[in-house]
């Protein structure tokens, strides 16, 4: 596996979506929308906070201790999300709890703070909201589609877990679970993946044959 | 729960890798050798047994169970870090990597959600140090199979090319899932046998 092609999964091959570093999230967080929903805030919460707080903090810090003060600080924006959220609805806390968790995981891992390293603070939030809001965007409509065809209904979070915005399992029975389930996450995502690269591939053979023209 | 269930458990019902997709770029990327492989598991496994030690033995009995977040991730960190440092040669083998992570953490990149998910699947079904112990071998040695079979299917299409759409992740990804769905048949048999 260790071919370039491998790295590049949507766009971007320096951003969240380049690799799959952001992809568990799209897997394990996308089998209801109301997961995806509240992981999408924490996303958008997290990366943006964390990003102007590392910015902030830059020049003060040692360079000996600047990632473990970035583990640090990007775990405790994240936990204030979870405990605040947990006052809204403490059942969808418990219930997204590890999808939760993996938010801070995934920026660490990533490394994507340092995309925004040397940037104004409002800069590197800006950044970092443009990065986020991909994701969440794609995290809500991954979760849309998997949870109408898994399901047939749509669930938004709720102060008692979940709301059903609409139930069509009754009227519509060609639901398929295996879609919601985490191995069918990883189909989707795959799927969605090889859209992504035949359409990418159209739209630059139109540019290129619009050029030689 | 008894152990032997407790052990396929971690290794097959609940694989992280190919069950949940929790860290399939960062160890089929970054480890590149069987003795690399091993060396990330045997992370794993000390990250994921030190977390459900420290929340069962310390924190939870302290009444601050809630915050094991905030503990158990710069935990898991640490052990990736001290990982890299102990086991000479795995820091150069995953050096190699490009793009986003290629600098830094790449201890967290490895070990972040494979380490947190295990010791989190550990602290959900094991009451004392044996049954955790059984969930986090099954877990690494669970991991370790998906590796082997994912880098099979990898050998496999660089002989007969998938269509290119479905070339580098998404290959990756679709193996993963129908690797998971085949895990997911095996636990519900397993499961129904259990039942008659």
């Amino acid at each position: 596996m260790t071919n370039p092609r491998y790295l590049q999964t949507f766009w971007s091959s320096s951003g969240p979506l380049g690799t799959l570093s952001s992809g568990v999230l799209l897997v394990v967080a996308t089998s209801r929308l109301s997961y995806a929903v509240a992981v999408s805030l924490s996303v958008l919460w997290t990366w943006i906070v964390s990003a102007a707080l590392c910015a902030v903090s830059e020049p003060l810090m040692p360079k000996r201790w600047e990632s473990a003060a970035r583990i640090v600080a990007t775990v405790a924006v994240a936990y204030l999300f979870e405990r605040g959220a947990a006052v809204y609805s403490p059942a969808l806390v418990g219930e997204c709890a590890l999808y939760l968790a993996l938010v801070p995981i995934v920026l660490l891992s990533g490394d994507l703070l340092r995309r925004y390293a040397g940037a104004a603070p409002g800069k590197a939030a800006a950044g970092a909201a443009a990065d986020a809001g991909a994701i969440a965007a794609l995290l809500v409509v991954m979760a849309i589609v998997r949870e109408f065809l898994g399901y047939g209904v749509l669930s938004l979070p709720g102060p008692d877990g979940l709301v059903l915005l609409f139930d069509l399992s009754q009227v519509y029975p060609w639901t398929m679970p295996f879609v919601s389930s985490a191995p069918g996450g990883l189909v989707m995502l795959a799927l969605a993946v090889a859209l992504h690269k035949v359409l990418s591939s159209r739209a630059w053979g139109v540019a290129e044959s619009r050029r030689s023209t | 729960m008894s152990l032997p269930l407790l052990f396929f458990l971690g290794a097959i019902s609940a694989n992280l890798v190919v069950g949940l997709g929790l860290g399939i770029e960062e160890t089929l990327v970054s480890v590149r050798s069987a003795r690399a492989a091993f060396a990330a598991a045997l992370g794993v496994l000390v990250s994921a047994l030190a977390g459900w030690m420290l929340m069962r033995y310390v924190l939870e009995p302290l009444g601050l169970g809630f915050l094991k977040n905030i503990v158990l991730i710069p935990l898991v960190g640490a052990a990736g870090f001290a990982s890299f440092r102990l086991i000479p040669g795995l820091a150069t083998e995953s050096a190699g990597r490009k793009g986003p992570g290629a600098r830094a953490a790449p201890a967290l990149m490895l070990y972040g959600t494979l380490g947190y998910g295990l010791a989190f699947l550990a602290l959900a079904v094991a009451q004392d140090f044996a049954s955790a112990a059984f969930v986090s071998v099954g877990g690494v040695s669970g991991f370790l199979v998906a590796i082997g079979l994912l880098r099979g299917i990898d050998l496999r299409a660089r002989i007969e090319e998938p269509p290119a759409p479905f070339e580098g992740n998404a290959l990756l990804l679709l193996s993963a899932g129908f690797l998971g769905a085949i895990l997911v048949l095996v636990s519900s048999a397993v499961y129904y046998r259990s039942l008659w």
